[in-house]
């Protein structure tokens, strides 16, 4: 119970350093943060609470910079958040490797079902080009290796 | 393959319940996705959720703000000696300028209270902060810490000093999220200052380098338009008022049937963008409730 509530402040936490850092940082709006603590919150914890998390990071963001209908984000990150749960509770993924292209795929996929769902609530989306695709799934992949080994960092215990 | 290694599973779930729990979350989700087709304004969720957010967000912006201040500051000191020099002398032209200009300034205002001018800026406006930029990858929005409870309104008109960044879509007590001009789904109706040239203005990314541009349609494919010319509002849209600058065409593309297209560079940058202007009540329209 503990860890989760943990993950879920992680995933808030992430929502707002994504906003802060959109201040100073022109690149950040590149990565999303909710989406790679997402993927990790399904990975560890299964496909409950990977939907969960999935469901929360889109609805979140959504919520506070999107427009429109909201809840498109938050269904996409749903479906993710199952089937990466699905995948966790089945595998270890352990390789820096592994998770990059794992990182890079969910943010391809996340971005291109946004893209390709949102037109029918009546929304037009930024479109991203092929390249800007693939520099926002690399820089994604990125963080998301340098956070997992964050969350994932070994705690100290008493001798 | 080392690193895709199977999982003895602890806390066993059977893929039978897995796909029952996706089921029951995906009507959930649809229930409440549909719920907000044909519904106005703000929903109750939106609501809940930028009041609780926002205050936060306010907390970790100004401390994130404070850091990278107290950085700059540190990093400042080191050049501020020869600054001060530089600025001590621009001083001291600026004053000599600010001599003779005072008597231009007088006169200034003798002719324009003759003429009996309006001020420059037709609207009443209120100072905000920019607490987030673009933080969603699909939408060009920024996020301001004034809401409801100071007078902001929806569709109430956002600038910059250099003009017209968007209009406000979302307003919870304390907070609202502007939709800018560059994003895909705004539009405004604008006019070319010099040739009085109509049309109306949308987001669009450049396709050479991906920075943000206004694409102006309906543009007549006999009307004159030079690049450099500067655009600004027509306020024929009733959603912004007349006159506001809105950027300088860019290129002006080869006619195509009736009309033409004319690319605008944006005369505010979000990206820059760290106070707005929001206005309050507008002079010249009705003011609509948000609900």
């Amino acid at each position: 119970m503990k860890a989760n509530l943990i993950a879920l402040g992680l995933l808030v936490f992430a929502l707002l350093m994504q906003s802060a850092l959109s201040l100073f940082l022109p690149i950040s709006a590149y990565m999303d943060l909710p989406l790679v603590v997402a993927t990790w919150f399904a990975l560890s914890r299964g496909e409950i609470l990977g939907m969960v998390g999935g469901s929360l990071s889109g609805w979140l963001s959504e919520a506070l910079f999107g427009r429109g209908i909201k809840g498109v984000s938050g269904l996409i990150r749903l479906i993710l958040g199952f089937a990466l749960g699905l995948l966790g509770s089945r595998f270890l993924i352990t390789s820096a490797l592994a998770r990059f292209s794992l990182l890079l795929t969910v943010t391809v996929v996340d971005t291109r079902a946004f893209e390709w769902i949102a037109p029918a609530f009546g929304m037009s989306p930024l479109q991203y080009s092929p390249v800007a695709m693939t520099i926002r799934g690399s820089i994604n992949a990125t963080v998301g290796l340098v956070l997992f080994a964050l969350f994932e960092r070994p705690r100290r215990r008493p001798a | 393959m080392d690193s895709l290694v199977p999982r003895a599973r602890n806390e066993t779930l059977s893929p039978r319940r897995a796909w029952m729990w996706l089921l029951a979350f995906l009507i959930l989700h649809l229930v409440a996705i549909s719920r907000q087709v044909d519904v106005q304004g703000v929903s109750l969720f939106e609501r809940t959720v930028r009041s609780v957010v926002s205050p936060l967000q306010n907390m970790v912006t100004s401390f994130a703000d404070g850091v990278v201040g107290g950085w700059n500051s540190v990093v400042g000191l080191r050049s501020v000696d020869a600054e001060n020099g530089r600025l001590r002398n621009r001083l001291r032209d600026a004053e000599l300028q600010l001599l003779s200009q005072r008597a231009a300034v007088e006169e200034n205002g003798r002719l324009r209270a003759m003429l009996a001018l309006k001020p420059r800026l037709p609207m009443t406006t209120l100072l905000a902060d920019v607490v987030a930029r673009n933080a969603s990858p699909w939408f060009k929005t920024i996020s301001i810490d004034k809401g409801s409870d100071q007078g902001v309104f929806h569709g109430a008109t956002v600038l910059a000093p250099s003009g017209v960044l968007g209009r406000v879509l979302a307003v919870s007590p304390n907070s609202a999220n502007v939709q800018l001009l560059v994003d895909r789904d705004s539009g405004a109706a604008v006019l070319t200052e010099r040739g009085r040239v109509d049309g109306v203005v949308s987001g669009f990314q450049d396709e050479a380098d991906g920075s943000p541009l206004l694409l102006m349609k309906y543009v007549p494919s006999l009307a004159l338009v030079n690049p450099g010319e500067v655009v600004v509002t027509s306020g024929l849209d009733q959603l912004f008022e007349k006159g506001l600058v809105v950027g300088t065409v860019l290129r002006v593309a080869e006619p195509v049937g009736l009309f033409k297209d004319v690319w605008v560079r944006p005369s505010a940058s979000p990206a820059f963008a760290e106070q707005v202007f929001v206005s309050l009540a507008p002079r010249n329209m009705d003011v609509l409730p948000l609900q």
